[in-house]
């Protein structure tokens, strides 16, 4: 027997134009090493403030002569990979432990939503440089400090989910067979929330590029040599007056990004959701139904000959 | 004396819906199960009767110990299961299962219904060919294809879905069903295939099944015992054929009064009962059936909690008025 396909379309234009624009940003982030046409960190005194459009450079080049693009290119690999490492902490801490205080309730699920509620009601950047300060500047303490910040939300996310499937009788029926909580809830309940929460998860990306871009714009986040998205706009910033497109560059990279991810994730959350699918017009319906008609047409006069016959 | 599978003694399950009000007297207490006891001998089906609301669920799963009662011990096979702890439970899961009323919703959605029996096969430590061949064996034994296993639950009718329901509870070979009105989700044609079933679990291979249901008819034909649950306490009680013949509480008799006629030209006399079904909150001291009984006496029926009294043969009673020498002035 065939699987019954899903109603509705995935491929909106706009998920479309996000789609198309996110694979060649992951594809030029993966293969950046080859694609950069220079050393990101070569420098070259002789080609400093290159103008933009340039032979040779694309983007132009900074003070010590370093090539943009290929900056920009190994930039967003950094930028990239650290979203991917926040929200892969988010989903490492938070999940678990949001479905399990859901799953059980009570004085545990109340103890640690409290502490959650605690994190929550601080501002979070301001909570992430805090975190920052305290284990030291650098890449990996923004990493850590901005899952942690970002946990409390997947924890919460995970466990209202859990709250609602677990009154399911197919859980009930797994109690009675016997199975253990740890199965129950990893194995059963899980594989019918996740969906929900890929679209939440995708989002995060997205916000976690902006946050990490926004920590090391305050250069407390990737230190150089290294340089992400943010450690750009830094740079950019005070050389704006020589060369704005050092600065619009990267600015443009995070908001392109952010927003394909945002308009991308849009489009899972509407497939996943049917009651947020847009329904086909009334036009294209009507038409469906006309050629549908022609198609009929033939065995309906035969129908109706075949009728009058054995009247 | 007939050996027992089931031994409930006084069970007891409140719900306390005000957890915080600092005047005790206050609480409310929702009477879920009370003081119910009842045996069940091995290798016969025992149904239990009542309107919705009336705590017949909970009497189940409290046995089975999904839920927890509050008070009154459970043997199972003899022994007293209502002090163990979760682990000692779940080896003695295996020997009691479950059936629900959904049977779409009692498979996990996201599931092949071959990799939940193989799950189930793996967890009690059975090996993969033990597994298939036991599947094999059931599958053959509820008249159902192997390519069953390769779909998803959505994809297989209620009826089906409800025998695989039944074979998923019998790979474990268990000594006890309890089936949790079984049929009322299903078609009246595909209640019979369901019901025929059971019987013949119990009648070829010895199965003992608490069978809980709202529908009288089919409780007359299946069970041996039944017993007639309302708002949490049991008002009538014994064989089948006991009870039916010689209705004795008030509540059974409008209750089945209220069953269609059998035959066009059979003269029956309705029995209405005036209002809902009562809240089982806060239930005082007297007869729960007082406000609905068309049998009801000032002075004995709202002061004095009727008991189960012996009626012959097994049959128990629990009013006040009901038996042949209580004389109603």
């Amino acid at each position: 027997m065939k699987r019954q396909k899903k109603q509705g379309k995935f491929f909106t234009i706009p998920v479309i134009i996000a789609a198309v624009v996110l694979a060649v940003i992951v594809i030029s982030t993966i293969f950046a090493d080859f694609i950069a046409p220079y050393d990101p960190e070569a420098v070259d005194y002789n080609a400093s403030f290159v103008r933009a459009f340039s032979k040779g450079h694309i983007l132009g080049t900074d003070r010590i002569g370093r090539d943009l693009l290929s900056r920009l290119l190994c930039g967003a690999k950094i930028s990239i990979l650290n979203a991917f490492m926040i929200v892969g902490f988010e989903i490492l801490a938070g999940v678990p432990i949001g479905l399990i205080s859901g799953y059980y309730g009570g004085r545990i699920d109340n103890i640690i939503m409290r502490i959650w509620d605690m994190v929550c009601s601080l501002p979070s950047l301001l909570l992430a440089f805090v975190l920052v300060a305290a284990f030291g500047k650098g890449m990996w303490s923004g990493i850590i400090a901005l899952g942690i910040v970002y946990t409390p939300l997947t924890a919460k996310l995970a466990r209202s989910l859990i709250m609602t499937e677990k009154t399911q009788v197919y859980v009930e029926a797994a109690k009675s067979l016997g199975y253990t909580d740890f199965r129950i809830i990893f194995r059963h309940i899980l594989p019918n929330v996740i969906t929900t929460m890929i679209a939440q998860f995708t989002l995060d990306i997205g916000s976690a590029i902006t946050s990490m871009a926004t920590l090391s714009y305050l250069g407390i986040g990737v230190q150089p040599p290294l340089a992400d998205w943010g450690t750009l706009l830094k740079d950019g910033m005070s050389m704006l007056y020589m060369n704005p497109v050092l600065l619009i560059a990267p600015a443009l990279a995070v908001l392109i990004t952010t927003i394909a991810i945002n308009i991308f994730s849009d489009g899972i959350q509407t497939y996943i959701d049917p009651t947020q699918r847009k329904l086909p017009s009334f036009k294209s319906i009507y038409k469906k139904g006309e050629k549908e008609k022609k198609k009929l047409g033939k065995a309906v006069t035969l129908l109706k000959s075949r009728k009058e016959e054995c009247i | 004396m007939a050996e027992y599978m089931i031994e409930a003694r006084n069970l007891v399950k409140y719900y306390y819906l005000d957890n915080f009000k600092i005047a005790k007297s206050k609480i409310r207490v929702l009477h879920a199960v009370d003081h119910v006891s009842f045996n069940i001998e091995k290798g016969e089906i025992f149904g239990v009767i009542g309107e919705s609301g009336s705590g017949k669920s909970t009497i189940g799963k409290c046995i089975l110990r999904m839920i927890e009662a509050d008070e009154g011990d459970i043997f199972f096979d003899n022994e007293n299961i209502s002090r163990l702890n979760s682990k000692q439970m779940k080896a003695r899961r295996r020997n009691m299962q479950m059936i629900f009323q959904n049977p779409l919703a009692s498979f996990n959605p996201k599931m092949t219904i071959g990799k939940a029996f193989y799950e189930l096969g793996h967890v009690y430590h059975m090996k993969t060919q033990e597994v298939t061949k036991k599947i094999r064996e059931l599958l053959n034994y509820i008249n159902l294809d192997e390519d069953v296993l390769s779909r998803l639950p959505k994809e297989i009718s209620g009826g089906q879905l409800q025998r695989l329901a039944i074979a998923r509870a019998l790979m474990l070979e268990p000594k006890f069903l309890l089936a949790d009105e079984p049929v009322s989700a299903l078609d009246v044609s595909v209640q019979a295939q369901i019901l025929n079933l059971l019987f013949e679990l119990k009648e070829k291979r010895g199965y003992t099944i608490l069978f809980i249901s709202h529908d009288l008819t089919v409780v007359r034909n299946v069970c041996d015992h039944v017993a007639v649950v309302y708002l949490g306490v049991i008002v009538e009680t014994g064989p089948v054929c006991e009870v039916y013949n010689n209705l004795l509480h008030p509540y059974t008799q409008a209750l089945l009064s209220a069953k269609p006629k059998e035959h066009p030209l059979e003269q029956k006399e309705r029995m209405i009962l005036e209002g809902d079904i009562p809240n089982a909150i806060n239930v005082k001291e007297g007869c729960r059936f007082a406000s609905r009984c068309p049998k009801f006496r000032e002075g004995l029926c709202d002061n004095r909690t009727p008991k189960l009294r012996d009626a012959g043969n097994g049959h128990f009673v629990a009013c006040h008025y009901a038996l042949p020498s209580d004389v109603l002035d």
